[in-house]
Formats: structure tokens, sequence, C-alpha cells
């Protein structure tokens, strides 16, 4: 030992016996003098239930107690005499009581606590299911209860948690029942783009995948395994943000955990049902769109239809030999020519989605059954069907949820908790995206009739007139759609030991798996097969995914270490996971009969799939607390992870964390009296990552060559596979595996604030955070001269930074009038260091152009488009005297569109915010939800069709004179050409390639929710034969307010995990706004 | 302290159970899915899909097709409203260049290493000559390219090479592999059913490697610094060792239906939008040329006029030929503009991707070069009548166009004549954009939107290239934005680039 160390050594020594000398009591405790026992019960004032956890204390003294499951609490060793009883715990306002002890005697002194509005419970799930007090913890959680949850309007999981934490961001790009949402923690940090966190559910990770095809820009994607999991059967829900929060976890929390406790019955209470049932009607949020011009071109009236359908022109149209235009440049509603109304009769404008979106009401039921059986335990079980509909007809998502909990105690020393589930979901859906309904929709004038779907023979009325003209939608949502159907089962088996008093064994071993089979049919064009055209396909897919995970854990409770007021408490453990997926596909061409879509009757069929995937993972962990007086708390964790997808030299990877939390309020003499609350917290953590799976090798694939214009979506020629005549073969893979790669690691530093004031009346929490991500596993894009596109490499450095604020409190409060409210606002920045040696952007989503990128240097997420050439901007020209990013404008009064493809701007929001509300009148309560994302940009893909079309409403403005701000590129003097904004105008200005004019703001305020609910009294429940009830109507996204010209900004291809198809709209289905009533009882 | 204890005794029997067989449970990462390996027999049907399906008649062949007026454009969507007028983004040139290099490029690159035992003496000649191949279209499209830093993944910023030295490495590969595939090795074993080309008939092969010499040769011909005469006797004496008559033509078969049709398959799938080009189309009827109704269809309508119920329709007169004028904005209606022929576009139809016809030409042009037009005027009208017999034309008919054609003596240009039936001979390939690069024949007139002054003269540099690789390009020297496009290749008369 050097001399300095020796020194460090010596100085943290005299300080940790100085904090124990200060801490020792001045008053000796005299065993066996005159003394007494002071006993009693904690329960909580609201709902009579004990209270267990409370802490009981004799200020003045070092006596205390913690309450036990019966919230009763004994104190021995009372010194005779009169003392002030404190009782403490967290969510609850403090409580005092004087007793008087006599020598020998036992006093008693029972408590009723009065709940502090918004406190998070007193005790708070963390990673691995641990509970540990709310206080003591270092880190950000936010826990959300089954009382807010069930206020929540959504059926499945993800999108209920929307503007519930500050933090979290979670976009549902798409209203169709069953589709995914797109949700990071703290902002995104994997250059894969894929930022989901870990979904846990009773200790057993589940798989939140998406198992189906999935073509964003194409098809749409399908549904995510999010619509799983019923909202019916949680308890509570957490949230673990940093790493230091999941750093138990590991590798698979990165992104952050979710962490969902199910229902579980309650000591000592009877048999008790629930039963909720809900009714939800849909309706679609339209707009963006013009609805009041009609179908032509040049101002000629059309009506659009085939012209061996009826179709007819206004004479003089262009479009006389082809009334079917999809150009909504014909004349207004108000001012249709005499001849058109005379040949027409009054004409019908109407926005097409308006007569297509309507949904049957959905409905959502569910019956629970909790009970106790004595000493042995408690039990839950219960069921859910619910059956959504999407506003389009053929789509919805039906679920069966069945569900039963049994907590056992076997005996005194061993207890048992069983959770299973079992989900049968059935989710049929149309293609979204490109080739989705709500394109068809988009496409067709205001004055084109959808309800008419066939013509009176029996064909569909045609919607295009190419050789391949596309059917009716009736005909569509008949003959084309996906279907999915899902198998599941999940649960968990955990048996508690107790080794010895304060040291117990708890093994929890979990299982996930199901079966999804996935069809996508098309049915025969007779029309086509007059051409000699065969049409008809189907693909079939089963996917079967397994999930397994177990953790051995032994704790130590806390226990003081010696009177030197340190408490101690640990644990060790030990995880195995293994996680196994496999599918099989089959494809068929041409069907043979029509409707018939055995895979036998196609004419060509073809077979592939995913033989298995397995990745194995082993982690030993460990975690030490120390508590010093109950004001002080360290935490040092450490993980080390085995996996099985690194090198086997090199799968091994340790991460540390190291935490500290001050109750400051507690820790120092004085603190203002208003502030009732006080914590610090600072926490440092490490996170490692594993490998994806089978990147360390390369691999030869099933032969393949790509059609003559592959990478043009809408002409997608033909490609070949193999087999091929017969013959099956392989080709290199084009991604070069790497037998190198070692760990990512992300390192994240987290200081925060809590408090609570007046009372209890008003909290907040702040937290600080900055996180390091470096040595990312990702596909490298590479030279392709190499012989590879991309090689798997570990690059890439990227920086988090944010701040998290949630200011709540009651502002009002009277005995039967209360308010309460919450502000969460989070900020993100992230920053891209660096990426490859070489390599300077990398592609995330979109097309060719424009498209979403990673750029060195600038925030996550980029669109990365052509736009105008500006004055003094990269390579154009540069005008002294004129503004450095001035349009330049072309002779024509036009803007130029830039040589080559530029930054147009970050998709990262400036910040996110919700607003929650909650008001209390005797039996009636009415609570409400704003959801707030500020800034950022979005490209709405849409526009470079629709106002070419005339169908957006950036083209409203149309028949009128504009001039653009800008000097001419010739001469740097302003410009002065005037254009006239005719048919010809917007496609020069927001056409196809002008990127820059497809940016819309993505920022927008929504009234998410709004709940009344009325208590009715028991008196007229008790006639039922009910216990309880209470009756609500929900609205759910009543109102939107955003400066995005084509409506909804939150409406975009995100679906399932790519961050950037998040800022990427293209034709995706509309968000819904929801009425529902629904009544909860009790019986 | 009881519970310390018991925890530190805890501590080695849960590390045990943790380590023991740790590594035998970990060791699953070896993808079932995907094999490490694969033998050279295996993998040559991928191979030469990729090369002969997407390399040489891909989205490259696609677009100099287009941008030589053999087809039009008819309608004003994306991407190929702006190809059409010679606009193509650095993003658009980077799914070919990715694709030659990953996919033929490296996979020939490969073969040909694994092949070097002689039992696979036959498989080493075929990969030495589709790497030959692939570096040719790659330079030929991008004029200087990585070739000896490339197929190498440790070299991650391959440096470009000249596109005479590519050559160089072109004839070089091409002369190993005939010396490979002409070999009488007894142990040497010949490709079978997985020869998808020449099911294994060696003889054909080594005749397709004389036939690729005899072309890149003649390619040279007018390259700065290059010897005119010495490069057409180079691919006059090539051409002895190649194809005797059509039935020597490398021909792929396309069974047709879902993943096995011809690539040309998406002109009768998108038949609205690719139509047939006035240009073609009236150079076909000014020389009254028997090939219009094969490589075109005859229209339905004249003309459709007035609306519902007063519709009325003008059917044509047979065989009435009507193209779209490339780059115009008025698209005429369905039924009313040719297509492209059936036996071009039709899902199973065979896909020429060698022809004797061709190679006439090449003679032709290569004895113009050498001995003058006189000697040039029988390879040329060899190279008609192979053409026209191969497209089914009746010998009368061949006989009366012949007789239609002016001797090559005669004509003021025969260069231009003998390119112009050469274009007619390779109708939708990437040839005669080649040709026109090189000779300025046919004299197609430039789109009236045209985004550059001149068609295009290479495809600009890839954006993946730029993101990935941006210190080489810069250092190749050719401009990286549209302005590239203008600037012509070496063997186009270009500097030495």
């Amino acid at each position: 030992m050097t001399r300095w160390t020796r020194s460090v050594f010596a100085g943290v020594a005299t300080t940790v016996l100085a904090l124990a000398v200060r801490a020792t009591p001045m008053m000796a405790q005299q065993p066996g003098g005159a003394t007494g026992t002071v006993v009693g019960q904690v329960l909580a004032g609201n709902t009579k239930s004990a209270l267990q956890g409370a802490q009981v204390t004799i200020p003045g003294t070092t006596l205390r107690a913690g309450t036990s499951a019966e919230g009763r609490y004994i104190i021995r060793n009372v010194p005779a005499g009169s003392h002030t009883v404190r009782v403490q715990m967290l969510g609850f306002a403090p409580k005092e009581q004087e007793v008087s002890v006599a020598a020998g005697g036992t006093a008693t002194a029972n408590f009723e606590m009065a709940d502090i509005p918004y406190a998070v419970a007193p005790v708070v799930v963390t990673a691995l299911g641990i509970a540990r007090e709310e206080k003591s913890l270092a880190y950000a959680t936010t826990s959300i209860s089954s009382s807010t949850i069930e206020k929540v309007p959504e059926p499945t999981m993800i999108q209920a948690l929307a503007g519930q934490s500050a933090g979290i961001a979670i976009t549902s790009g798409s209203g169709r029942p069953g589709a995914g949402a797109y949700f990071s923690i703290r902002g995104n940090s994997s250059f894969s783009g894929n930022s989901q966190p870990l979904f846990v559910i009773d200790g057993v990770p589940v798989s939140t995948n998406s198992d189906s095809p999935s073509n964003a820009l194409g098809t749409g994607s399908a549904g995510s395994r999010q619509m799983d999991f019923s909202m019916e059967n949680v308890d509570e829900i957490t949230i673990l943000k940093g790493a230091a929060a999941t750093a138990l976890y590991g590798s698979r929390a990165a992104n952050g955990a979710v962490i969902i406790k199910t229902k579980t019955g309650k000591a000592g209470q009877p048999l008790r049902f629930n039963y909720n049932s809900e009714l939800r009607y849909d309706r679609p949020i339209l707009g963006g769109y013009v609805t009041n011009w009609a179908a032509g071109n040049n101002g000629y009236f059309c009506n659009g239809k085939n012209v061996n359908q009826g179709g007819w022109c206004e004479p003089g149209s262009p479009n006389a030999t082809n009334p079917q235009t999809q150009n909504t440049w014909g004349p207004n509603i108000d001012s249709i020519p005499q001849i058109v109304l005379d040949s027409m009769g009054p004409i019908r404008f109407r926005d097409a989605r308006a007569d297509f979106y309507k949904a049957e009401p959905s409905l959502d039921n569910s019956l629970r059954g909790t009970g106790s059986m004595g000493d042995l335990g408690t039990y839950t079980f219960g069921g859910e069907y619910l059956n959504q509909r999407g506003v389009n007809p053929a789509e919805k998502l039906s679920r069966l949820n069945l569900n039963a909990n049994l907590n056992l105690k076997l005996s005194k020393w061993l207890t048992s908790i069983t959770s299973l589930t079992k989900v049968q979901s059935s989710n049929p859906y149309s293609d979204d995206s490109y080739s989705g309904i709500d394109h068809t929709l988009i496409n067709l004038p205001p004055n084109w009739d959808i309800r008419q779907g066939y013509m009176p023979d029996g064909t569909p009325v045609f919607l295009s007139s190419s050789t391949n003209p596309q059917p009716s939608l009736q005909w569509q949502i008949a003959n084309e759609y996906n279907t999915e159907t899902t198998n599941r089962w999940y649960g968990s088996q955990q048996f508690q030991v107790l080794l010895a008093p304060g040291l117990h064994l708890n093994n929890n071993a979990g299982l996930d798996t199901y079966v999804s089979e996935f069809g996508r049919f098309v049915n025969q064009r007779p029309w086509l097969a007059a051409q000699g055209i065969t049409s008809g396909s189907t693909q079939q897919r089963k996917s079967t995914r397994t999930n397994i995970n177990d953790d051995l854990t032994l704790t130590a409770d806390p226990r003081e270490l010696m009177n030197t007021g340190i408490t101690l408490s640990g644990l060790l453990g030990g995880n195995v996971l293994s996680q196994q997926a496999a599918s099989i596909t089959g494809n068929g061409s041409s069907i043979v009969l029509p409707d018939y879509y055995n895979l036998g009757n196609f004419a060509t069929q073809t077979v592939s799939g995913t033989l298995t995937t397995n990745k194995r993972l082993l982690g030993a962990y460990g975690q030490l607390e120390a508590d010093y007086h109950d004001w002080a708390f360290f935490t040092l964790t450490g993980r080390n992870d085995w996996s099985s997808t690194l090198p086997t030299n090199a799968n091994s990877y340790f991460y540390p964390s190291a935490s500290l939390a001050i109750v400051f309020t507690d820790a120092l003499p004085w603190h203002p009296r208003w502030l009732d609350f006080g914590k610090l917290r600072l926490s440092k953590a490490k996170v490692g990552n594993d490998a994806p799976l089978y990147a360390l090798t390369t691999r030869y694939v099933n032969g393949s060559a790509t059609g003559a214009d592959n990478d043009q979506q809408q002409f997608g020629g033909p490609s070949i596979s193999f087999p091929f005549r017969g013959v099956t073969s392989y080709i290199a893979s084009t991604s070069l595996g790497n037998p190198t790669l070692k760990p990512e690691t992300s390192v994240e530093d987290e200081i925060g604030l809590e408090t609570r004031m007046f009372g209890g009346r008003a909290s907040l929490e702040v937290s600080l955070y900055r996180k390091s991500s470096y040595d990312q596993i990702f596909s490298v894009p590479s030279s392709s001269a190499t012989g590879f596109t991309s090689i798997s490499r570990n690059a890439g450095d990227m920086r988090n930074n944010g701040i998290e604020v949630s200011l709540g409190g009651r502002p009002i409060e009277f005995k039967s009038f209360s308010w309460d409210t919450r502000v969460n606002w989070s900020k993100n920045r992230s920053q891209v260091l660096s990426l490859a040696p070489g390599v300077t952007s990398i592609f995330l989503s979109g097309y060719s152009w424009p498209q979403i990128r990673i750029m060195q240097g600038q925030p996550y997420g980029v669109i990365w488009g052509y736009g105008w050439k500006k004055n003094c901007v990269a390579a154009d020209p540069c005008y002294q005297g004129v503004a450095p990013g001035t349009l330049l404008i072309g002779d024509n009064g036009y803007p130029i569109k830039s040589d080559d493809q530029r930054n147009l701007g970050t998709v990262e929001p400036a910040w996110l915010g919700s607003w929650t509300n909650e008001f209390r009148a005797g039996r009636f309560s009415l609570s409400g939800l704003f959801d707030t994302r500020h800034g950022g940009k979005l490209i709405n893909f849409e526009t470079q069709y629709e106002v070419s079309n005339g169908r957006s409403i950036l083209t409203e403005d149309r028949y009128t004179w504009t001039t653009w701000d800008g000097v001419n590129i010739n001469t740097g003097k302003p410009n002065t050409v005037r254009l006239f904004k005719d048919q010809n105008y917007y496609p020069l200005i927001y056409g196809t390639d002008r990127a820059e004019m497809q940016i819309e703001n993505a920022g927008y305020v929504k009234l998410r929710e709004v709940t009344l609910s009325y208590r009715v009294p028991e008196r007229y429940m008790s006639r039922l034969g009910l216990q309880g009830g209470t009756l609500y109507v929900t609205g759910r996204n009543l109102r939107g307010w955003y400066s995005s010209p084509s409506g909804d900004p939150e409406q975009d291809l995100s679906q399932g995990t790519n961050a950037g198809q998040q800022f990427f709209r293209q034709y995706s289905e509309p968000q819904t706004r929801a009425f529902l009533v629904g009544i909860r009882s009790l019986f | 302290m009881r519970f310390m204890i018991g925890m530190a005794r805890a501590v080695p029997v849960l590390l045990a159970a943790g380590v023991v067989s740790c590594q035998s449970f970990l060791d699953v990462n070896n993808n079932p899915n995907a094999p490490e390996t694969a033998t050279v027999d295996i993998r040559l049907p991928a191979l030469e899909m990729s090369f002969l399906h997407s390399t040489y008649n891909g989205q490259t062949a696609l677009w100099g097709s287009e941008w030589t007026q053999q087809w039009a454009f008819n309608a004003t969507r994306r991407s190929y409203a702006q190809v059409q007028n010679y606009e193509l983004f650095d993003t658009d040139a980077s799914s070919s260049w990715d694709y030659f290099y990953s996919r033929p490029g490296y996979a020939s690159y490969t073969m040909a290493n694994d092949a070097s035992d002689a039992p696979n003496t036959y498989y080493r000649g075929i990969a030495k000559l589709f790497n030959a191949w692939t570096m040719q279209i790659i330079t030929d499209l991008w004029g200087p390219a990585p070739y000896t830093d490339a197929f190498k993944p440790e070299i991650r910023e391959p440096k470009y090479d000249s596109q005479q030295s590519i050559y160089n490495g072109v004839f070089a590969n091409l002369d190993t592999a005939y010396t490979l595939l002409t070999s009488t090795s007894s142990v040497a074993r010949k490709p079978t059913t997985n020869d998808l080309l020449f099911a294994g008939d060696m003889t054909r092969w080594a005749k397709l490697d004389k036939y690729l010499q005899a072309r890149a040769n003649l390619r040279l011909a007018y390259a700065k610094g290059e010897d005119k005469v010495g490069r057409a006797n180079k691919a006059l004496a090539a051409l002895t060792g190649a194809f005797a008559s059509n039935a020597d033509d490398a021909d792929l078969t396309y069974p047709g239906g879902s993943g096995a049709r011809n690539p040309n398959y998406t002109f009768q799938d998108l038949r609205t939008v690719f139509v047939a080009s006035q240009y073609m189309i009236d150079m076909l009827q000014s020389r009254k040329d028997p090939r219009l109704g094969i490589l075109f269809t005859p229209i339905v309508y004249d003309s459709i006029k007035g609306t519902g119920t007063s519709r009325k329709t003008f059917p044509a007169k047979p065989n009435t030929f009507v193209g779209h004028l490339a780059g115009s904005d008025v698209y005429p209606a369905d039924s009313t503009v040719s297509l492209i022929g059936p036996y071009f576009s039709n899902e199973n139809a065979t896909l020429n991707i060698a022809s004797f016809s061709d190679q006439k030409f090449t003679e032709a042009e290569a004895r113009l070069i050498v001995s003058g037009a006189a000697a040039a005027d029988q390879p040329y009208r060899d190279g008609i009548t192979a053409n026209m017999t191969k497209l089914g034309v009746p010998q009368s008919a061949i006989t009366a166009y012949l007789a239609t054609r002016p001797p090559l003596a005669a004509v003021a240009n025969p260069l231009q004549e003998i390119i112009t039936e050469k274009y007619v001979a390779n109708f939708l390939k990437t040839e005669p954009w080649n040709d026109w690069r090189r000779t300025g024949y046919p004299v197609v007139p430039i789109v009236p939107a045209a985004v550059i002054p001149t068609i295009p003269q290479r495809i600009r540099a890839p954006n993946s290239e730029l993101s990935s690789n941006a210190t080489q390009v810069a250092a190749s020297g050719i401009p990286t934005g549209e302005d590239g496009m203008t600037v012509k290749l070496w063997w186009a008369g270009g500097d030495n680039k």
C-alpha cells in the first residue's frame, strides 16, 4: 500500500467513523430497565387496507420498526414515559401520535394515513422484479398503477403509455387495430434503427416482434406482437429509463425496460369478481385534402369513371378519350358549368375516405375473480375478450386473454407464485402505405362516389383505366387481405425459499411461446384472365418463437452493520436466457380456381423459411445496497454476461453501476417547513450489448437475381429466384461477417432531484442524463468494390443528453372537490459523433431520395433529399450583399432544385410534453391528458403525388398569383417574376424530387383523452347484487393542433422498430377519434 | 453476521452452477439457415443468372436502350420521367454498381480462386470469363473503377484504376479463360444442368470467349492513344474462333411464372408506360424494315373521340404503328400507341445474350477499318440476315430488304449504315448505347427537356461510393455530379480515364 492510498484509506475510514459517531444515539438504551412496548396497526385512510413497510419511529431514540403485511408493528424496550410515535411512508403524509408507556406495559398507537396525490408507490418494482423502497432509488423510474391504467382507453399496452412519463416517446403511426407503435426511451441510440425497450411481464421477457413480412414503403407493416398484451390484468407498470435502472438486466434492456406486474389476490380478501365492459366507436381523423374541386384537367369537368362504365367529360376537356382521370383539376363546387349539371345532375362532393372508413362498434368485456385461501395464499383468474373493429371494415383485432395467478404459501419457508396467460388473437388487415387502401382513397377525386362497388353485370367498378385496372374498394377488401392469427402462452413459476432469517433464495422460471400464422390472400382478377394475364397469389407463413428465461437470486435482507447506522443488503443472481424462432413460408402465384387459397391451387408454388434461429445468454450479477440512517443510499451493481452471438473466445463482458441517493430533508438538520421530502440522486452505469445473431461469419444465401429495375419500387421488374429451371444455387451474402466483434457499450451518467412540498400537495422531479454509446455493432456500409455492400463492425460513437422534468400536485382540495395535475416535460439532444472510418452517413429508411439517414455530426435522424438552390449554400452561387440561404430563383420565376441531396433538417423533436388533470367532485371524476411533441420535422412523401393530382390541401390556393421571395440566380437581383398557380405550377414546386417542399413540422398538441366517470352509490349497486361500480364515458384523440398542413403529423409509417419510419409519411391508415362508454363493477 | 457468512458460502455454489458447461450451452451461433461453404458447381447457376439476368440485361441496359430511343416512357411518374431526361441521382446509380461488384463480380472472383484445382478447370474458366465481362460492363458504364483493389474486403477504400488498365485486365482474363475452357485435361469435369446457358458444352463457352475478345478489341478502336487498325485486326483474329452461325448464339430460356420471368417482361407488365419510341418506328418505317411488326405491336385504335355514350373509337388500319416521342409530355392513350413485341416481352421469351448477328456487325466494322467499305459489305449483310432469320422473318422478305440496302461502298457513311443496322439487331440491349458513345450513330435526337446538353456519356458516381469511398472517388478525377454524365469515356474518345 503506497503512502497515498494509505492516506486516502485513512481519510475514508475517519469519515465513516465520524459519520457513525454523529449518528450514535445520545441516549443509551437501558436493556432490562424500566421499559415498555408500543404496538399498533397502520392502515391507509381511504381504503382501510393494511400498509406494509411503513416506518414507525420514536423520535429522539433509535427505536424503530417496520410494519408487517397486516400493517402491524411492535417496538420493544421503549423507556417508560411519554413519547411521540411517528409513522412515515412514502406516498402518505407523515403522522404522529402521543403515547404513554408504562414500565412493563404495552401502549397501542394505531394510524390511518392520508394519501398524497401523485405520490409514487412506496415500493417500486425495479429490474428483475425486485421491489425496492422508492426512497432509496438513485435513478429515474415511473410507476403507473392500475387505477391510472384502467382510465386509459387503449386496448393495447404501448399506446396506453403515451404521455404517462417524461422521457418516453411513443408514436402510433396508423389507426389500424393491432398496428404497432414505435417506442423509445430517452431518445434513439442504436445505429440499427431499433430502440425498442425490453418488455418484462412477471419476470418473463416477452417478445414484441413482428413476425410477418414487412415492407413499410410498399405494403406497410404487419401488426406487432405488442397487440397480445391486455391492459385488463395489469396491476402496475414500471418504466426503467436509464442505464443505472436497467443495469441488472444487462444488454437486453440497453434501450430501457418496461416492467409489468399482473394482478394478484389480496391476503384475507374473500372471493370477489370484477366485471368490466366497454363499448367503443372509432371515427377516422381526416383532413389534408381538397374536397371542393371536381375531377378533370385545366378546369374542365370529368366524372372520373371508367370509359366503359359511364365515364364522361365536359366537351373541350383534354381527357375526352379517357375520362378516368385521378386529377382534381376540374371546376370548383361553386362554378360547375351548366352543361355538366344538365348531363350529370347534382354532384356530390366528398372525401372518399369519409364514405369508406366507418367502424362497427368495438366491444371489450372482461371478468376477473380475486380471492384468498386464508393462510394458504391468494389467487386470481380472469379473462378478456376484445373485439376491436377498424375503420376499414375489413380490419379488426379479436383477442381472447385468459390468465390466472396463484400465490401459495406452501410452508413457512417456501412460497410458490404461478402466473400463466394464454392469448389467442386474430388480426385481419389490408395493406397499408403505397399499395394500401388509403392511397387508393386519397387518389379519388371528390366527386367520385365509392358507394357503388359493382356494375349491374357483377364486374367491379374500376378505379383506374390501365390494362390492369384497379377494382372497387368493395372488391378489394373482399378479395385482397392479410390475416394473422396467434396462439400464445406466457407465464412464470417462481419459488421463494427462506433459507435463514433474512436470507431468501428465489427462482423464477419463465416461458413465452407462440405460434403465429400469417396469410396473404389475393384472389384472381377475372378481367385480366380475358387478356391472358395470370393473377391471384398467396403467402402463408407459420412462425414460432420461444423465449425461456430463468433467474436464480439469493437475497439478503437489510441488516445493520454493528451499530454503525449502516444497513447493508444485497443479492447475487444468475440468469439463463434462450431465444428460439423458426418459420416456414409457402408462396403461390397464379391461382387456378378463384376463391380457393390452398397452396396446391396455385400454378407456381415455392417454399422458403428460417429453419431456426437460436440465441442464448448466461448472466451472473450482484447488487449491494448500503443504507446510512435511512437518508443515504448507495447501490453497487455488477453483471457479467456470456452471449452466444459473440466470438467464443471473447463472449464475456462485464458492466458495473454505482448510484447514490441522499434524502437531504432527513440528512440535514434543517430544511424549510414547506419541503417535506427532498432527494438528490447520482448514478453512473455501463451497459454492454452483444452482437446480432449470426454476424460473425459470411454465409452463402439462396441465389437470386434482381429484376431489370428492381430499385424503383413501383416498377419492380421481374426478379429471378432459385430454384430456377429446377436448379438450386447459392451465392455469397453481400454482408461480410466479422469474427472479431466485441460487445457494444454505452455509459450513462444521471443526476436527479426529487422533492415533495406543502404537505405532499406538490412534487417536482428533475433528471439530467448523458448517455454515450460507442463500439456499436452495425452493418457498416462499405464500398461494394470490396465485394460486400456492408460489413459487420464495431464502429460509431453517439451521445444523448437530456433533461426530464415532472411537476405535479393537488392545487385545490376541499372535502368533496379536488384537482390533481401533472406536467411531464423532456428534452433529448442526440449527436452522432462518428460512424466508421470513411463512412459519413448511413441509411435508416425511405427511398433513394428522399430518405432518413444517420449522419456524422448531426442529431439522430436527418432528412436527406433535394432542396432548393440557396445563396452561398454548398456549391450554389454566392452573391455578396444577399443573405446566405436566400432562395435563388431562375429567370422563369421558379426556385431551382439543388444539384445534390442535402440535409433538410432533423426529425428529432425539440421537446416532448404531457399534461394530465383530474378533477374529483363527490362521485364524479373528470380527467384529461394533453400530449405534445414540439418541433422536429417529418417528410410527407404523399404530397409529391397528391399535389400533381390536385388532391393535396396545398393546392387549395390554386388560381392565384405568387412571386417567390428570393434573388435571380443569374443577376443576384430580387426576383420579380409573378407565377400563376395552376395545374402546371404545383408539380414544378412540390413535384417528385422536391423534397424540401415535402418537409413538414412534426409537432403537435393533442387532447389524447377525456374521461368522465361516476361512482354509482353502493345502495343502488347492492340492489343489483353488486358491491360497487363505476360508469364512465371517454373520448380519445378529441382534438389535435398542429401546423403541418396535411393533417395529423403522428400518422406515419412507424409500426414497429425502425426509428426512421416514424417520420416518413406515406398513405398510412388515419388515426381515429374514439368515443367509449363503459362500466367497471365489483361483486 | 450470520447472513453474511451464508451469502459468502452461497457464492461459490452459484458461480459453479453458472460456469458448468457454459460454453457448450452457448455454442448455438452456427447459423443453420445459410451454409458457410458451397461448392463451385452449386454456385455456378447463381453466378450465371446474376450476370446474365441482372448485369447484362438489368437496369443499366434499360437506361441505355431508353436513351438511344429504342423505347419511350409514356407517363409522368416518378423516376423514369427523370431518367428519360437523362437525369439520374447518385442513389439511382448505386443499385447497379453495388449489384455488379457484390454479386457477379465477387461471385466470379471467388469462384475463380476456389476452382483452382485441376478437376475444376472449366469452372475456373467460366468464372474468369464472367469476371472479365463484369469488369468490362462496369468500366463501360463508369470509366475508372476499382480493379486491382477490388474484391478484397480487407481494403476498405479501394482505389480506382483507369479504364485502360481495366481493359488490360479484361483481355488477360479472357485469354486465361480461353485456355482453361479449351483444356483437354482428363480430370476436368464439365458442368451439366447447373450450366443454365450452355449445359456444359465447353466449345460454346470457348466461342463466347472469342466473341467477347473480338468485341472488346473493337470497342477500343477509337480510344485515345490506341492503334485503330491494330485493334480491328485483333478483333478479326479473335473472330475466327467465335460463333459460326445463329446456332452458336448464347440464349437463355425462361420458363415464365413468378420468380422465373424474362427480364424484359417489365415491358409487358407495364405496357402502358414502356412503349415504342417514335424515333425507332420512324426509322424502321422509312427503311421498310420487315422487323417492325416483331419489335413492336400495331396500334388498336387510330383515335378515340367523344366521351360517355357519344364515345367513338376509330379502329386503326391493320399494321399501323405509332410511337411515343421520347421525352414528350403529351401521352397517347393506351391502344393508340405501339408496344414492345411479345417476342421480347413475354414472360417466357428466350433472352438473347450474345448473337452471331452482333458478331457479324463487329466483323463488318473491323473490316471497314482494316480494308474499307467493300470488305465490310458481306458481313454487314450477314448480320442483317442472321438477325432477321432469328426473329423469323421470311426468307423472301429478307432478300427483298437486303435488295433495298445499297452496297456499303456506295454509301456516303458506311460506318453509320453498319451501326444503324446493328442498332436494330441489338434491340433492347446495352450495346446500342455503347455504339452510340463510340461512333455517334445512329444520330439520336436529344429529348426536349434534357437536363444535360448530351445523351449521357457515362453513369454518374454512385451514392454508396460517395458515402463510403469518397477519397478514392475524388482521386479518379471524374466530376461526381450530374455533369459527370457529360464526360466521354476513354474508349469513346475522352481522355485517358
